[in-house]
């Protein structure tokens, strides 16, 4: 269990730390995006064993790496932007894309939906987490 | 900004700070994905307005960074205008990844995808390859003035092929595992956030247009993926 732990955050330090070398993003920036993006992966996996919601884990996911970003940008006085995006990469529902086509070529629509619905209401749930932490964080809000 | 990946609002504030920073009277901006548009009064009474199309979208957060920090450092009057001019003109020469670099990069986040999904060693370094691969594919493409919309179908359908290849035909590795860890750096990620910032911040056309790029990009890849595979099912005497 623990050593599958250290595995997960490994990769997911790794696949996010990669990431954020094709998004070119600036060098003394590059860790840090790491440990957002795996502590964010982090949070997901442990929701896993709590709940088997995979909606709900996405959300507490992305609200981690968002509420992260905001306070690394004013640390290094960056945009959040620059940790927000190669962080939340490992919670974008890829898998949920890829059984979604799967079902739809096999034909078993049912199972299709099921799927398709599930994947689109995980990429809302990484949005409005986003959405909440960027609302919290920035007083702009008001500007509208 | 906007051709590097920055959100609507942030580009319309910087261009606003700058500009009340200089002796102008007051400035409209707007902003979209596709272009910026920008009307200024001068302290006598013209108005100036100007158009600028943005034709190209990649995503490069350091340049980002640094057009954040000049325009900070411009406002706050720690340098002049002709030195923010000069190290705009020096930002934009400077050069975007190495071509093999970032193919590369590609794969090994590719393959660390797919490790990451519960494949096995094999699973990742055949992602790996397949990463690297359509990267490749998608910079060739890319140069020859192809549309993104069929850039990311071919990237997906060789993603299929690939896996293919190696888990049904030489019996190695999941295809499950190696097609989404491939198709991992494709997905619109980006796109996404972009949008949900824009459209909290107000900017309701700029978000429904990233929001869009978003959908497209994810039908496009589906749709490669998915014509392959069905293609193999049919080969194989399914269905």
């Amino acid at each position: 269990m623990l050593i599958g732990l250290i595995y997960q955050v490994l990769y997911s330090y790794f696949a996010t730390v990669f990431f954020a070398y094709i998004f070119n993003a600036p060098k003394n920036s590059i860790l840090i995006i790491g440990v957002n993006g795996s502590l964010g992966w982090l949070i997901y996996s442990y929701f896993y064993s709590v709940y088997h919601s995979g909606i709900f884990r996405s959300f507490i996911g992305a609200l981690t790496v968002a509420i992260l970003s905001e306070l690394f940008a004013r640390w290094f006085k960056m945009p959040a932007t620059i940790f927000l995006t190669a962080g939340i990469i490992p919670l974008v529902p890829g898998a949920g894309l890829y059984y979604t086509m799967l079902e739809l070529i096999q034909k078993n629509y049912s199972d299709a939906v099921n799927k398709g619905i599930e994947t689109v209401f995980i990429a809302g749930s990484i949005s409005i987490a986003i959405a909440i932490s960027s609302s919290i964080f920035n007083k702009q809000i008001n500007k509208t | 900004m906007l051709e590097n990946g920055a959100e609507t609002y942030r580009v319309e504030d910087t261009i606003e700070h700058i500009c009340r920073a200089t002796n102008i009277k007051s400035v409209n901006t707007f902003a979209t994905p596709t272009g910026i548009f920008i009307c200024i009064q001068t302290p006598n009474d013209e108005y100036h307005t100007t158009i600028k199309r943005v034709t190209k979208r990649t995503t490069n957060l350091s340049k980002v960074y640094h057009v954040n920090n000049i325009s900070r450092q411009f406002v706050l009057q720690e340098i002049s205008i002709t030195q923010a001019l000069s190290s705009l003109e020096e930002l934009s020469h400077t050069h975007s990844l190495n071509i093999l670099f970032s193919i590369f990069v590609t794969g090994v986040c590719s393959g660390f995808f797919a490790l990451l999904l519960g494949g096995a060693l094999w699973d990742g370094m055949i992602a790996t390859f397949c990463g690297g691969f359509i990267r490749l594919v998608a910079i060739i493409l890319y140069n020859k003035d192809i549309s993104g919309f069929l850039v990311n179908l071919v990237s997906g359908s060789i993603t299929a092929m690939i896996a293919i290849l190696f888990s049904e035909i030489l019996k190695v590795g999941h295809i499950d595992k190696i097609i989404i860890g491939s198709i991992m750096p494709l997905l619109p990620g980006i796109a996404i956030t972009g949008a949900i910032r824009d459209t909290i911040y107000g900017d309701l056309v700029s978000g429904t247009s990233r929001g869009v790029e978003a959908l497209l990009i994810a039908i496009s890849i589906a749709s490669g993926v998915g014509i392959v595979l069905r293609v193999w099912l049919f080969l194989q005497g399914g269905l």
